[in-house]
């Protein structure tokens, strides 16, 4: 029975990957932090400008996730809601001050490297890399969703090739998340097809 | 050893039997792991009619195991399904009177 209860559970949590609208989201993430890390790489050191983005990057993680979110939860309720219908999960406040001090701490960690010397700036793709990896083997162990194991596994293949180029750095960090936002686009983009495809909006009746 | 299996046998006679429909199991099940689902949601996992899940939510709300309110969620009208405090405590029960039946049951046999 404890299979069976495990085996729904993991059905809901897969919810939130099903229409490929999360992956599409956290794609327009990655595009943006690629923008940005770009923007740090061009802008001339000690100007105005690169103070501002070197200051703003938890900003643009911890902004980003949230408007990442409201536009899942505003595209979910234009398609997914009608199609296969909506659930909230229980949210622990625990839960939301881990994440967000768990990024927090990434940013810290990576302003902290960037602010180094440039030598040591050369794994920061591959770091990236594992730590996103390790983000996709806890979400396609929750979900049972293959795909999220096979991002996880061309986040390490990417961050850990450009550090071995030697494209490392910024650069590298820009290149790194502008290939992850291409993977999660190509991966949202089938699933949601596919779920169009496969499903149909149910017009609401009196009574239900 | 075998009377002892027997009275716990008897005792699985008393299981909750409103639960204990694979309908209304189902949606309990479902109900517990997330803080509410909507009709459709509810429908589609369990692959029932309308009428046939109509029919199931108001036995489980009349039993007071289940919230059931008609809502918006960004605008789109939704009929929301939730356990309620009770609900919980129930479906709570009824599995750890399963889960203490099954693992007897590997006991003696």
């Amino acid at each position: 029975m404890k299979d069976e209860f495990n085996k729904t559970r993991q059905r809901t949590l897969q919810y939130w990957f099903n229409d490929g609208l999360t992956e599409i989201a956290f794609g327009i993430l990655c595009l943006v932090m690629s923008l940005y890390f770009f923007a740090l790489k061009v802008t001339p050191e000690r100007s105005l400008l690169s103070n501002l983005l070197n200051a703003g990057l938890s900003l643009v993680i911890i902004g980003g996730t949230l408007l990442s979110r409201q536009l899942i939860l505003v595209t979910k309720a234009r398609l997914t809601y009608r199609r296969t219908g909506y659930i909230a999960f229980p949210q622990k406040r625990s839960g939301r001050w881990v994440s967000a001090l768990l990024a927090m701490g990434i940013a810290a960690l990576v302003a902290f490297l960037i602010a180094q010397e440039p030598g040591s700036l050369v794994w920061l793709p591959a770091i990236t890399g594992i730590i996103i990896a390790f983000a996709m083997l806890i979400f396609g162990l929750r979900t049972g969703l293959l795909r999220l194991f096979l991002i996880g596994i061309l986040s390490l293949l990417i961050g850990g090739a450009l550090s071995l180029v030697g494209i490392g750095d910024i650069l590298g960090l820009s290149a790194y998340y502008g290939a992850l936002a291409l993977v999660l686009g190509l991966s949202g983009a089938c699933t949601l097809h596919a779920y169009l495809y496969d499903t149909r909006a149910e017009e609401p009746r009196n009574g239900e | 050893m075998a009377n002892e299996f027997n009275q716990l046998a008897r005792k699985m006679a008393n299981v909750d039997r409103l639960i204990h429909e694979p309908a209304r199991l189902m949606i309990m099940t479902i109900l517990s792991v997330v803080d509410e689902a909507d009709f459709l949601y509810l429908q589609r996992e369990t692959e029932l009619t309308r009428g046939n899940l109509s029919s199931h939510l108001a036995k489980l709300e009349e039993a007071g195991y289940i919230h059931i309110e008609k809502t918006y969620r960004e605008k789109i009208p939704l009929t929301l399904c939730s356990l309620t405090n009770s609900g919980r405590e129930a479906f709570t029960a009824y599995r750890n009177q399963l889960k203490h039946f099954v693992q007897n049951d590997e006991n003696h046999s």
